[in-house]
Parts: C-alpha cells; structure tokens; sequence
C-alpha cells in the first residue's frame, strides 16, 4: 500500500531534513529511493513534491549544496546547515505531538486494542 | 547498465527547457534525476528515448511546467515574506517619524522637520508601494488591481504634497499659479484628490455595495472620504492670483525667512 499524497503534505520537509540529519550529504534521486528503501515502498516522493521542497529549503537556509561533475552533468549535493539542523530538531519534536494529538483524537488506541 | 552519453543530455536538456523547465538549479537537478534513472533502469542497449519519455509522465500529473510553477511559488513566497518584513519597518518608523515628530514640534524642537521627514518618506516611498505589493498576489480580478492601485496612487500624491507643505518647502501653496513654480505641486495635488474622488471611491464603492457583508461599511467608508477629499479641495485656491511680484517672492519661500523679507520690505 502506499500512502496517498494528500496524506504526506505538509511532512515533506520532516521527512527531507531528517534524512539529510542522518546522511551527511544526499542528491535528489539518492533521497527518493531512500524514503522507498527504509518505508518499504509505502512513501514515494515525487520529483514534482522532491524538487520544489527542497529549492524551498535552499532558500530559507536551512540547506546547504555543493556541486560535482558527474562525467558531462552536474550533481547537486545536498547537506544541512546549522539553521537546518535546529529546524529538523524543532519539526520532529513538532510531529511527534502532532502524532500523539492524532492518535488521541482518532481514538486509535483503543480501537486498535 | 546503460551509459548515458553528450546527445542524451543534450536531448533532455532541450526537451526539459521545451517542457517550460527554466530555473536553472531546478534543470540541473532534474537532469542528474533522469540521468540516474536511465543509468539504474535502463539496459545497455535499452532504447534511450521511448525509456525517457515513459519515465518523465511519472514526474507530473497534468504536464511537467508544474515543477516550475511550484519551485517559483516558493521562491515569490520566500520574497512575498521578506517585503511584509520590511513593510512592518517601514510602517514602524513612519509611526515612530509622524509620533516623535508631532512631539518634538510641540516642545518647538529643531530635530522635528526630519522626523517628519522620515516619517512621511517612508510612509510614501516604502511603506505604501509594499502594502500594493503584498496585496497584489491577492487580487481576483482588474476591479481589485484599479481600487488597490488608484487608492496607492491617491494616497501617495497626497502624502508627498503633504510632506512638502509641512516642510514648508517652497511652492508648496494651496493656489492655482500656473507657470509658477507651485504649478507641478498644485497639479500632483489635484491629480491626488482627482484619482480619489473619480476613481477610487467609485470603484471601492461599487465593489463594496455588491456584498451584503461589506455593503454598510464601504457606504460610511466612502462618505467619509468623500468629506474628507471636500475639505482638501476646500483649502485649495483655485483662482488666479493678483499679486505683487514682491509677495509672489515672499509666497514661494520657507516660513522660517518669510518674516524677515517681510521686515525688509516694510522698511
């Protein structure tokens, strides 16, 4: 099963900046077979969520690139910054309560029990 | 393990840039993506261009410009943010400019003509074209762009009048006195109370009366302004000046010399 893109909106960016907390440095294809990878196919981002988001991370700093010829192309590495790491700290403290808020208001628990 | 070579690249380049792909970092980016792909998923001696095609659909729902538009959104919205930033300074210290320099003229301090200054240049020359430009990215229709703009217009002319007439710089007098040098304020002041009266409250008006919601307070809001703008155009001299060359003189210059050309006169 994989999870519908309505569903992922808005945890792209957590998603993003996480990997990149646990990679030192990713290209954009590499962050998309990852998520396939560790979610067992269940996450799949696509290149038109991939690349906006992260051009919006670029943007308000909170990544950094580095460049590298791979034969006629260039690749774009990506890596966070300091802002981008407390960013990533603040984001999954914040999902994690969203999470928790969720579980609580769905009554999932006690259904699930 | 196919080996992507320069006519490939070049191809995907030419097709991305025909697709509406035009930031470049974006190009950069979705040309290593499809690169990989090929390289990953593609056979030696797959065929190179039916394989692009089918893996470039998966990219997009409707056609792949939505990319761009996507990438360019959060950039206007990364801009949109920074000019509220500066709008808030800027409406700040023209709060701080007018406030401080109501206060200091009261207390008859030197300092006040350049905190009104400040206060007035920045209301006019940053606060207000901002406000249009935030405001701009949520206009509906040609309707709100004529309201929004006529009303910056108006209030921008007002204002820079009006910096010149507390200023008491010269030529800033309130009578008509065409080929003198008060003519170019004069007209910026009427095009200012014109612009307001015969286009802005109308259009706001008209607009405002079609809501239930808004229909009360865009008829009291427009009487108001139509007051207001009656009282400016009261203060405004429109006839032809009989006057000396002598007061014509002493007219065009500052408060601050006027009395004593005047004591020199009466000599």
């Amino acid at each position: 099963m994989t999870y519908s893109p309505e569903l992922l909106k808005g945890t792209l960016k957590t998603i993003i900046l996480k990997l990149l907390a646990d990679n030192k440095k990713m290209y954009g294809y590499e962050i998309t077979q990852k998520v396939k990878e560790l979610t067992r196919d269940k996450i799949q981002i696509t290149e038109g969520a991939l690349y906006p988001t992260l051009h919006a991370l670029e943007t308000e700093k909170l990544v950094t690139t580095q460049t590298e010829y791979i034969g006629k192309r260039i690749r774009k590495y990506y890596s966070l910054s300091p802002a981008g790491k407390t960013k990533t700290r603040e984001k999954l403290s914040e999902f994690s309560e969203f999470v928790n808020t969720m579980i609580f208001l769905l009554d999932i628990k006690s259904k699930t029990a | 393990m196919y080996t992507i070579s320069e006519e490939n690249i070049e191809f995907i380049v030419k097709d991305l840039q025909n697709r509406g792909i035009e930031t470049e970092s974006l190009q950069l980016n979705l040309l290593d993506h499809i690169c990989t792909l090929v390289e990953k998923n593609l056979e030696e001696n797959g065929d190179f261009e039916s394989f692009y095609y089918s893996a470039i659909k998966t990219f997009y729902k409707k056609e792949l410009y939505e990319i761009e538009e996507a990438t360019r959104n959060y950039s206007s919205h990364k801009n949109i943010f920074i000019m509220k930033k500066a709008m808030i300074i800027s409406g700040a210290c023209s709060a701080a400019g007018f406030i401080g320099g109501s206060l200091c003229k009261i207390m008859l301090y030197r300092i006040t003509d350049f905190l009104l200054f400040l206060g007035f240049a920045s209301f006019v020359l940053l606060f207000l074209p901002l406000l249009f430009i935030v405001l701009l990215k949520d206009f509906k229709s040609k309707k709100d762009l004529v309201i929004y703009s006529s009303g910056t217009l108006s209030l921008m002319l007002y204002f820079i009048c009006m910096l010149m007439k507390c200023l008491d710089w010269p030529s800033s007098n309130m009578q008509l006195g065409l080929g003198h040098l008060e003519s170019a304020w004069l007209i910026m002041w009427l095009v200012g109370l014109a612009v307001g009266s015969f286009v802005f409250i109308p259009s706001y008006l008209m607009a405002g009366i079609r809501k239930p919601e808004t229909k009360n307070a865009a008829i009291i809001t427009s009487v108001l302004l139509i007051a207001f703008i009656a009282v400016q155009f009261r203060l405004t001299n429109l006839r032809p000046l009989r006057q000396t060359n002598q007061h014509a003189f002493i007219q065009d210059q500052p408060v601050s010399v006027k009395t004593n050309q005047l004591a020199t006169y009466t000599k």
